[in-house]
């Protein structure tokens, strides 16, 4: 069977390459034999590296030890769903799987979607995914084959590392894989749209939909990453910018800055350029972010061991951003604008001003985590950028892009007068003030969330009459009842009104993002008896136990938890013993309410009268996880098909 | 003044407020990477200054003071030898080969009192820890 699944990626390999020949026959000669025998080689590309995948699935769950990659990853008594996470929990079978959606894609491309018959733009499009699915399947199979064989069967697997045994692994890994490979996309249209000399914005309508999907999974897929992170790593934080974690925040803010610079493409032919150039950095970001975790380049909590990857996917890097530079200098002429800004304050300057924040932002995290290289290369003294900085930087840029939404969205499209303008703030404005006036009446002081919370009242309430407005102008105009009016005006307008709550989603995030500026954190050790007050919560220790987590020995604490006189639950921080693993593996305990985390993590005992915890009071957090889910919710509606997506409604006003 | 330019005018403001804020993000937020060899040989080179270091932890050497929460250990390259406090809990993957990456201001002729801890299992791909403070 591991022969059949090593023989299923040399098949899709040579199918994958076959195709790439054909469609370049197909370009130079517009033959329609050559053509549709390119669409029959992705076809079998697609067929093989899925066939490939499945077998290793069937190999993991069958607990097949004479492949190396199911001795490393799995043993036979782990979940059955972590077996199949362990797909991609090495190098090799993470190569492989962003072979897979590669492939999935590229044959929907190919043969789904309106233009599957227009030759020049497939053969183009499907030969730059097949480019990209050639140099992963390669790195996969000659630098980290996962079908490789054990020169002798062991008799049990050395197993998943504990870390990996959470929900996360099974969708974080996914659907983050899922975005960056969906950007391989728009860039191979941006691409073939300056091949054939496109000027127009084909491109980017094309595409619209993949676009907005892989922002979405990669959204879906810093969320899960950033949860993982906090349930799991026991530091009691949720973002700790890692390079490999700003490797996927990276692309999210670039694509950002993009879904709102194609708008004003589309309705005033402007940022032309702009854009390619956005979806260029892009893709090439999704590029480095594989890059640095393969290459031992950085050192980062993600990276895999040294694999001797670095110099085949820097190569790629450089070669295929040297290319997309090379066809946009050389046809930048069909990307002239076809407009000027209307009025220096205008939707358009105003989506100039959001994509230079969102770029500044990226910037600053990209320079923060190639650093040490640049530090060392330059000065020869290697030298880290520590997460003050990234906090420092980047963390009042994306706030101004917060403060920004609010403004943007009552910036009509049209030409509008100062007073009219300045009319729009005033429910918002009343608003912010009310939040400062609440705040400093209560005592708050730190100058960062006095700024932050009364921006999060102006952009919830301007981004909130938005609705009102709306809901209210339709309610007049068809005579319907004000519940029906405005689930119509959401349906009629899913672009817009999803793009809106995607918005609220984000403020929500802020508050998350602003409610650590008053987390607390307190270690300390206790006897069992003993009650401890943190930040005003009574904490009993009821001393320590024995357990059982599946086939895994346990020491779990008894905690119990007193806010304000009512229980808030008995909590059993925990660590679990693995059979192969030397130490203990930590998980935490937390009890999440709108207003706050109560978070405790088992730290070490002496015995089971006396142990150590950490305890951290994380206000806002759910803030964080709901805004995030409303951020999805939104998506959701900008993507739902049908009618009612298409046009930008002009404003009410 | 067209349109174009007054929104150009603006955006380059912007851009240098923004480069001002990058430039200041540098001050007091940089470490620097110290071979362990160098910094047990020259301690006075590096006294006051941000320093990030790597090496394995001496098996035990570890001692570990539950009233007062501090964990004290030798971090070590083969021969130089480091001593290290961590004010707070034991990281979970704390013995045996395990590498140790630690980051804090360095105080010449003290253990090495650090705010960061990072441990990585040197064989396979074993993933490491983050302890921040």
């Amino acid at each position: 069977m591991p022969d059949i699944g090593y023989l299923s990626l040399w098949i899709a390999l040579l199918s994958s390459i076959y195709a790439l020949i054909a469609f370049v026959v197909a370009i130079n000669t517009k033959n329609k034999t050559a053509f549709k025998a390119a669409k029959g080689g992705v076809a079998a590309t697609c067929f093989s590296v899925v066939l490939a995948s499945l077998i290793l699935i069937y190999l993991l769950v069958t607990s097949d030890f004479s492949v190396k990659y199911v001795y490393e990853y799995t043993t036979t008594d782990l979940a059955f769903l972590y077996k199949i996470s362990a797909f991609w929990a090495g190098n090799g079978g993470s190569l492989l799987l962003w072979a897979l959606v590669l492939g999935i894609y590229t044959a929907m491309v190919s043969f789904a979607g309106k233009i599957k018959d227009d030759q020049p733009r497939v053969s183009r499009v499907s030969s730059i995914l097949l480019i990209n699915f050639i140099f992963f399947l390669g790195g996969a199979m000659f630098l980290s084959n996962p079908f490789e064989r054990m020169a002798i069967i062991p008799p049990e697997g050395y197993g998943l590392n504990p870390m990996l045994q959470n929900i996360g692994m099974i969708v974080h890994p996914v659907t983050l894989y899922m975005g960056y490979v969906g950007l391989a996309i728009p860039f191979a249209f941006a691409m073939t749209s300056l091949m054939l000399k496109k000027t127009d914005d084909s491109w980017i309508k094309l595409t619209r939909n993949w676009t907005i999907m892989a922002w979405l999974f990669l959204s879906l897929g810093n969320l899960w990453g950033a949860q993982w992170a906090y349930v799991e790593l026991g530091w009691g934080g949720f973002w700790a910018w890692d390079p490999v974690e700003n490797a996927s925040f990276m692309p999210w803010l670039v694509v950002s800055a993009f879904l709102h610079s194609v708008m004003i493409q589309e309705r005033k032919g402007m940022f032309k350029m702009w854009n390619i150039i956005l979806i260029i950095i892009a893709y090439w970001m999704t590029l480095f972010g594989t890059f640095l975790v393969r290459s031992g380049i950085i050192s980062s909590v993600h990276a895999f061991p040294n694999t001797g990857l670095g110099i085949w996917f820097a190569t790629f890097m450089f070669g295929m951003l040297a290319w997309s530079l090379y066809l946009l200098i050389k046809n930048a002429k069909v990307l002239k604008p076809q407009n000027e800004f209307e009025t220096t304050v205008s939707k358009e300057s105003s989506f100039m001003l959001a994509n230079i924040l969102l770029l500044a932002a990226a910037f600053m995290v990209f320079w923060g985590t190639v650093f040490p290289l640049t530090s060392e290369l330059f000065t020869g003294v290697k030298k880290t950028l520590t997460t003050d900085f990234f906090n420092a930087t980047a963390g009042p840029i994306m706030l101004s892009t917060v403060a920004l939404m609010g403004v943007c969205v009552l910036i009509p499209w049209r030409k509008s007068t100062t007073a009219s303008l300045l009319k729009s703030f005033t429910i918002p404005g009343v608003a912010a003030l009310a939040a400062l006036a609440y705040m400093v009446y209560a005592g708050i002081s730190k100058p960062m969330a006095l700024i932050g919370f009364t921006v999060v009242a102006f952009v919830v309430t301007s981004t909130l009459t938005e609705f009102v407005r709306g809901a209210y102008a339709r309610h007049k105009i068809t005579g319907e009842n004000i519940i029906t009016a405005t689930g119509r005006m959401l349906i009629r307008n899913r672009r817009r009104y999803g793009g809106y709550i995607v918005h609220l989603g984000i403020f929500m995030m802020t508050m998350g993002v602003l409610g650590q500026l008053y987390k607390t954190e307190k270690t300390v050790t206790m006897n069992a008896g003993e009650t401890i007050n943190v930040s005003g919560y009574q904490v009993t220790f009821n001393g320590l136990q024995q357990g059982k987590e599946g086939l895994n020995e346990t020491v779990f604490a008894s905690l119990g938890v007193v806010k304000n006189g009512q229980s808030i639950g008995d909590l059993k921080p925990r660590v679990i013993y693995y059979p192969n693993k030397e130490d203990p593996h930590s998980e935490v305990e937390y009890k999440s309410t709108p207003r706050e985390d109560f978070y405790v993590m088992l730290g070490g005992y002496e015995n089971e009268t006396n142990a150590s915890f950490q305890f951290h009071i994380n206000p806002f957090i759910w803030w964080l996880w709901m805004g995030a889910y409303v951020i999805v919710a939104g998506a959701m509606l900008a993507l739902w098909p049908g009618k009612g997506r298409s046009a930008l409604q002009p404003s009410g006003n | 003044m067209k349109k174009n330019t007054k929104v150009m005018i603006g955006a380059l403001v912007v851009v240098a407020a923004i480069a001002y804020l990058f430039v200041s993000g540098f001050t007091g937020n940089t470490s620097i990477h110290v071979n362990l060899k160098d910094l047990v040989a020259n301690p006075t080179a590096y006294d006051g200054k941000y320093i990030q270091t790597e090496g394995k932890l001496v098996n035990g050497s570890t001692s570990w003071d539950s009233k007062k929460i501090e964990l004290r250990f030798l971090v070590s390259d083969g021969e130089a030898k480091l001593p290290v406090l961590w004010k707070d809990i034991k990281p979970d993957n704390f013995s045996g080969d395990v590498i140790v990456n630690i980051s804090g201001r360095y105080k010449a002729g003290q253990e090495f009192l650090v705010d960061t801890l990072l441990t990585k299992c040197p064989s396979k791909y074993e993933g490491t820890k983050k302890d921040f403070k």
